[in-house]
């Protein structure tokens, strides 16, 4: 187990010395409440496990799940210490001894059976929302991603009608595993990713440009795929900084006069660096301009559907995501603005009953033009 | 305990609040064995599981009313209980050293109300400091009480010890923000004192809790006196050649009545140290001092007459700059403690004491005397009052064969130096950390027969020692 966990020893040890320093911000212990459920807990616990002071027993692999890997800790550490590698590590190491939850080490199977997080046919899904493309080779691909095909494929409908507006020339990644493997690997299904990903690389190779309205897709692609030279493309994008950099482009009316909150995905924001494109779209389509949450940007609060957090602890995942919709009730918000389809599902299924309605950036500028 | 005891809990326990919140699984008792003491970190690195008692559990109670009723029946079977916040407190006042039940409070994490005409604010015990700021932020306040553990500490937490904030020679210390209290007696009885101003009827019972580590009842909530945003910050830094001239400013700066938000003076070391990251001189002493308040006006004014007082004294004006970045950089050092501690061959720790103004710059030198035998030692000077300051020793002890048991004994050495040097000069041995278990040998010496007052509330109001027993060198449990 050390040596698995060797590329983490300085997370472990910063992490298990330190004086609980994130401790305010980490959503997970905020609604658990408990010291073992912080970053400093959970690495205590990881680093007696290391060490052989304790077995690393099914009660460690459920404590190593309750982390969505928003990476707000990192936001508020000095040394920088992003906590969720070595729990991703560490997760691996449950679901090869089968010690991770039933439902964790059942999703596997699932995801085989399938080529995604869903039990159903998602190629299928965007083969017919492909109709009349994908007839040509093209140099930019679309990778929807299996939570935007699953849940929101309106949105991708509104890319595409955003895309041949600019008359930009694309192909849409439509076989059978719509998925970029995020969910295998951030649940420990490092064996099911490996073969994954050596399929995918030859799949979404030979494209200059790969677009997305995950985000997460589009980290994971970059970091899993891109930069360890798998995939040869020049430049991997959200969609927000896709049609930012082209705004001049697009003829947009200031329509949405309701109240919009804008929340920073934490791949968006935390993982990618992206803060402003969304903004500037948003001030574009906003006849008020929009409102920000009280913690945004670096500092922006978890929607709680990271990390496999919902599949693992979905009370815990639901409790994050309500935190954040009592704010935007509180700040009086009329349209919670979004730009991650996982971040879209988890306010949207949390605050049906509240009524809250959600929107991707992408819809709202598809809905805007003039 | 023995383990049929901490079944008949556990059992208990889920009557009273369900099962979700009750924990006694491995992973949960191991955390909750420890807070920030320092040596309790030498079980993690020699690879053990701590070598403390572990809880019999942990619950989570949700409202007064539950924790009364938790109370009553822990009471009832004898079973003894440690009210638990953020669990960041530095002498082990938090650990369960019999085994007990911990009572973490922190779902009790509400501000009930802000009053905008009193200028108060009624707060549930387990919220976190940072959490309790930004709501009054939100609503125009600020509570004014910035303890480095701001980030990780409760609201409970910081009443149970008499925290102190970094600017509280401005706002007070945390016993002076409590108006009125609310929490649990011993026997189960819920207990809320008055909301008023001040009141001559009696001893203040809100200050027989407050500093009471938990011995003496809950406190489930408080009503706080807050104050609006300030208006103006003015920070700035001023070199000084020797700690005695600096202290000597700050006094009298004090004592002339232009006491600063912040006035906090580091020795040649520690100026050495924060040269860097405070923008400040590499040699003499660094002195930072802020103004903020409501009134604009008048914190310029304060500022302006201050700052002149400073330099006349014989401080050079450094500018802002080092004002600045006090304030950007103000809870940096905690980070310190996990790279050093991160060494096996190191033990750091510090230790705060309080004394009057004309002993201080040598209780100063004969503490740091002592500790230098054993290690490296740093000190500044903060909180300051109108007689006297707070002295905030930081040390460092080194090991280079990682023997373990050598590095506590050193530590050990570090802390007898510190407490008896304070005790031979008429210094109180703890100004804001408190005293949990490992200072509590020490709080005798200081008291004297004021401990036996102690001990005979505690043995009044809690006979059967279900509170923290043996915190405070109180209601020792015999099993």
């Amino acid at each position: 187990m050390k040596e698995r966990l060797a590329a983490y020893d300085r997370e472990i040890e910063y992490c298990s010395y330190c004086p609980k320093m994130c401790r305010f911000s980490c959503p997970v212990a905020r609604i658990t409440c408990s010291e073992a459920s912080t970053p400093t807990g959970k690495m205590t616990i990881l680093k007696l496990a290391r060490d052989g002071a304790m077995d690393f027993s099914q009660e460690v692999a459920e404590l190593m799940y309750q982390c969505s890997g928003c990476l707000v800790s990192r936001t508020y550490c000095e040394h920088r210490i992003e906590v969720i590698g070595a729990f991703e590590a560490a997760r691996a190491i449950a679901v090869e001894k089968g010690l991770a939850a039933k439902r964790v080490l059942e999703f596997g199977q699932l995801w085989t059976r399938f080529g995604n997080p869903y039990g159903n046919n998602l190629s299928f899904k965007l083969k017919e929302l492909s109709l009349g493309k994908n007839l040509e080779k093209k140099p930019a691909l679309i990778f929807a991603g299996c939570t935007m095909t699953h849940y929101f494929p309106d949105t991708i409908k509104d890319l595409f009608l955003v895309l041949d507006l600019l008359g930009f020339e694309y192909e849409i990644f439509t076989e059978d595993h719509i998925c970029c493997g995020y969910p295998l690997f951030a649940t420990g299904h490092w064996k099911i990713f490996e073969e994954h990903k050596k399929w995918l690389a030859e799949k979404i190779s030979g494209y200059q440009t790969i677009i997305s309205a995950c985000p997460t897709c589009v980290y994971f692609l970059k970091t899993f795929y891109q930069k360890p030279g798998l995939v040869d493309a020049e430049q991997i994008q959200h969609t927000t900084e896709f049609m930012e950099a082209r705004l001049d482009r697009i003829n947009l009316k200031a329509g949405v006069a309701k109240k919009i909150v804008y929340h920073d995905p934490c791949h968006l924001g935390r993982y990618l660096g992206v803060y402003d494109a969304p903004r500037k779209i948003l001030d574009k389509v906003t006849r008020n301009g929009f409102t920000e949450f009280a913690e945004n940007r670096e500092q922006a609060g978890c929607c709680g559907g990271g990390g496999g957090l919902p599949l693992a602890h979905p009370g815990i995942a639901r409790g994050v995501s309500k935190s954040k919709l009592d704010e935007f009730k509180e700040l009086g918000g009329e349209i919670l603005a979004t730009a991650c389809p996982m971040c879209e599902r988890m306010f949207a299924r949390t605050g049906k009953e509240r009524g809250v309605l959600v929107q991707d950036l992408t819809s709202l500028l598809a809905k805007n033009l003039a | 305990m023995e383990q049929k005891k901490i079944l008949e809990a556990i059992n208990l326990l889920i009557g009273l609040v369900g099962k979700e919140r009750v924990k006694f699984d491995q992973t949960s008792m191991i955390i909750y064995a420890k807070d920030i003491f320092i040596p309790g970190y030498v079980d993690l690195r020699l690879g053990q599981t701590p070598r403390t008692l572990l809880p019999a559990a942990v619950c989570f109670p949700q409202s007064t009313e539950e924790v009364a009723k938790i109370v009553s029946r822990l009471r009832k079977n004898n079973i003894p209980l440690v009210a638990y916040g953020a669990g960041s407190g530095v002498l082990a006042a938090a650990a369960p050293v019999h085994g007990e039940v911990i009572l973490d409070l922190k779902r009790m994490n509400k501000v009930r109300s802000i009053n905008r005409v009193n200028h108060t604010c009624e707060a549930e015990a387990g919220i976190i400091g940072q959490d309790l700021e930004r709501e009054l932020n939100k609503a125009g306040f600020t509570l004014g009480h910035f303890p480095s553990s701001i980030y990780c500490s409760t609201l409970g937490g910081w009443l149970s010890t008499r925290s102190a904030g970094q600017l509280s020679a401005k706002y007070g210390k945390v016993e002076d923000m409590v108006i009125a209290l609310e929490g649990v007696l011993a026997d189960g009885s819920v207990f809320r004192t008055r909301a008023t101003p001040r009141a001559a009827t009696g001893p203040d019972l809100d200050q027989v809790l407050v500093g009471a580590e938990g011995t003496l009842g809950i406190i489930t909530a408080a009503l706080l006196s807050i104050s609006p945003l300030p208006a103006a910050q003015i920070y700035r830094g001023f070199g000084f050649d020797n700690v005695d001239g600096g202290l000597e400013a700050m006094r009298v700066l004090i004592q002339k009545e232009l006491v600063p938000a912040l006035l906090r003076l580091y020795d040649p070391l520690d100026t050495r140290f924060n040269a860097k990251k405070l923008s400040g001189p590499e040699t003499g002493c660094l002195l930072v001092a802020g103004y903020e308040g409501a009134n604009k006006e008048l914190t310029e004014l304060k500022a302006r007459l201050g700052f002149k007082l400073l330099q006349d004294k014989g401080g050079k004006d450094l500018g802002e700059e080092p004002g600045k970045q006090w304030l950007t950089h103000r809870y940096s050092v905690s980070y310190n403690q996990s790279k050093i501690l991160a060494e096996p061959a190191n033990l750091l720790d510090t230790i705060e004491v309080s004394v009057n103004w004309r002993d201080a710059a040598e209780l100063s030198r004969k503490v740091m005397a002592g500790i230098s035998r054993v290690g490296l030692v740093m000190a500044h000077f903060s909180h300051g009052w109108r007689d006297g300051v707070c002295i905030y020793f930081s040390f460092l002890v080194k090991e280079p064969g990682e023997n373990q048991e050598k590095l506590i004994e050193k530590h050990a050495q570090a802390w007898d130096a510190a407490m008896d040097a304070c005790l031979e000069m008429g210094a109180s041995i703890s100004h804001h950390h408190g005293i949990g278990i490992h200072r509590a040998k020490w709080l005798k010496k200081e008291l004297g027969a004021g401990h036996q007052i102690l001990n005979k509330i505690k043995n009044e109001i809690d006979p059967q020692s279900i509170f923290n027993p043996g915190k405070l060198g109180l209601g020792e449990r015999k099993e």
